[in-house]
């Protein structure tokens, strides 16, 4: 699998589906029945993901919305999207 | 009024399904046969495999309706061939394997009864190696359809009902299969086979199909029809197809797309969908190539609130709710010792903010030996 940086494009999988429900997000992966939930903070970094475009767009997007240092808001996403690839929720594009 | 009596009463009345179960047990079931009926309801099944020769019928229902069965079973003299369980097929334990299992758990759609979960399991704990089953095969149906007043029922919450807005609720109603009934000239295309279910194999894990669906007239698509038949034995079949002359009494489903799209002939629809049985989820995912794509999902139009959702983190720390509690105590009270009565009064002794009569506290007792005390 090629490296994931902050340059990477990533994809919403087919069999994903996702909703929000009071400011947290369920995702649905329908291959393997699985649910997934995210908190509110986790459900920003994933609406940024989902629109499309690089980790450094989906970045710029929640830099936006919260007053944190960006080292660690990158560092939050990385991982965030690290864990979702490898439960094949979303793949590199 | 009971409305259950009346839903069986409606199964009862539909000539199309009562002629195609009566053939196609007669056609499997053989003299001397043991048959398990499946989610028996009134217990015609049965008593049709009573009538073509089974020696034994095991009637399984979960419902209080396995009264009304008894009752119907001794009208007509074989409540010596019948031996009812109430309980859920899941929970439930026969004394013996059966020659055939009969049932009608399909569903509009094919799968949506529970049918492949019921079946599955009945299959491995029940049934004797190359037994047989009624039905054997179900197919699932697919088209896009023209159905503007099935769409109205999605654009009714952008309607301002009383003068608030309701626009939220379109997403919920965006997502939900409708039960409806359709006439042939709905359907923009020829049906597509979406998928066959081999009941002798199949089990309840997800799966999904693609169809591509050629549009035959000009006209409008306002989301998708599903329906199914279903091969009760080797000559007879059974369907809700609308355009079956055939068909039983029972409703398909319309699953809406976001916004009609106008097609012409020669158009091309395609179909996906995913559909997980145990939660009874459907995701479909319509293209009208060219033209727009949707896809809505049942997950999506499910009703689930936040405090539910809460309680299903992984860091959640549950504890019982005082009427938890007691429903705790009801459970260590069943002792396989103390009768019925003695457990009430203990309940209300126990519990005054609870229950401020007996009859209240019978009436809790009750619901929890029934579902867990034997």
């Amino acid at each position: 699998m090629a490296e994931l940086t902050i340059n990477s494009c990533v994809v919403v999988s087919e069999s994903v589906i996702a909703r929000e429900v009071g400011g947290e997000t369920v995702i649905l992966e329908l291959d393997s029945g699985t649910y997934f939930g995210l908190n509110p903070i986790a459900t920003d970094m994933w609406r940024a993901i989902a629109a499309g475009g690089s980790l450094g767009d989906a970045l710029a997007i929640v830099e936006r919305a919260y007053e944190v240092d960006p080292a660690v808001l990158r560092d939050d996403l990385l991982r965030l999207t690290e864990q979702m690839l490898r439960r094949r929720l979303i793949s590199l594009a | 009024m009971s409305l259950i009596l009346d839903e069986h009463r409606e199964y009862l009345s539909d000539t199309a399904r009562m002629a195609a179960y009566t053939a196609a047990i007669a056609e499997v079931v053989r003299a001397g046969d043991v048959v398990l009926d499946l989610g028996a309801g009134t217990g015609i099944l049965g008593l049709l495999a009573c009538r073509a020769g089974a020696r034994r019928v095991y009637a399984i229902d979960a419902g209080s309706m396995i009264e009304v069965a008894r009752e119907v079973c001794r009208a007509n003299g074989y409540d010596d061939r019948v031996t009812f369980v109430k309980k859920l097929s899941l929970d439930a334990e026969l004394p013996e394997r059966v020659d055939v299992i009969v049932a009608d758990q399909i569903g509009r759609f094919g799968f949506d009864a529970g049918i492949l979960q019921y079946f599955a399991d009945a299959r491995r704990r029940f049934l004797k190696p190359g037994g047989r089953l009624v039905p054997n095969r179900i197919r699932m149906w697919v088209a896009p359809v023209e159905a503007a007043a099935l769409r109205d029922q999605v654009e009714f919450w952008v309607s301002q009902p009383a003068g608030f807005d309701f626009a939220p609720v379109r997403r919920y109603a965006a997502n939900t299969g409708y039960p409806c009934r359709y006439t042939a000239d709905q359907l923009l295309s020829a049906p597509q086979l979406g998928t066959a279910l081999d009941l002798a194999v199949a089990t309840d894990a997800s799966f999904d199909f693609a169809v591509s669906c050629r549009v035959l007239r000009s006209g409008t698509v306002h989301g998708i029809a599903g329906w199914f038949d279903a091969d009760l034995s080797d000559s007879v079949q059974m369907s809700n197809s609308p355009l079956s002359r055939q068909a039983i009494n029972r409703r398909t489903v319309f699953f809406p797309i976001d916004h009609p799209i106008a097609v012409e002939s020669g158009d091309i629809v395609d179909v996906r969908m995913c559909v997980a049985p145990t939660d009874t989820l459907v995701t479909w995912k319509v293209a009208v190539r060219g033209k727009a794509a949707f896809t809505h999902s049942t997950w999506t139009g499910m009703l689930l609130s936040r405090e539910k959702l809460a309680k299903t983190q992984p860091d959640f720390v549950p504890r019982l709710t005082r009427r938890g509690i007691a429903r705790g105590s009801v459970l260590d009270l069943c002792d396989g010792r103390t009768p019925l009565a003695s457990i009430e009064e203990e309940m209300l002794h126990r519990y005054p903010d609870l229950f401020q009569s007996r009859q209240q506290a019978a009436v809790f007792v009750t619901e929890v030996v029934s579902a867990y005390g034997e």
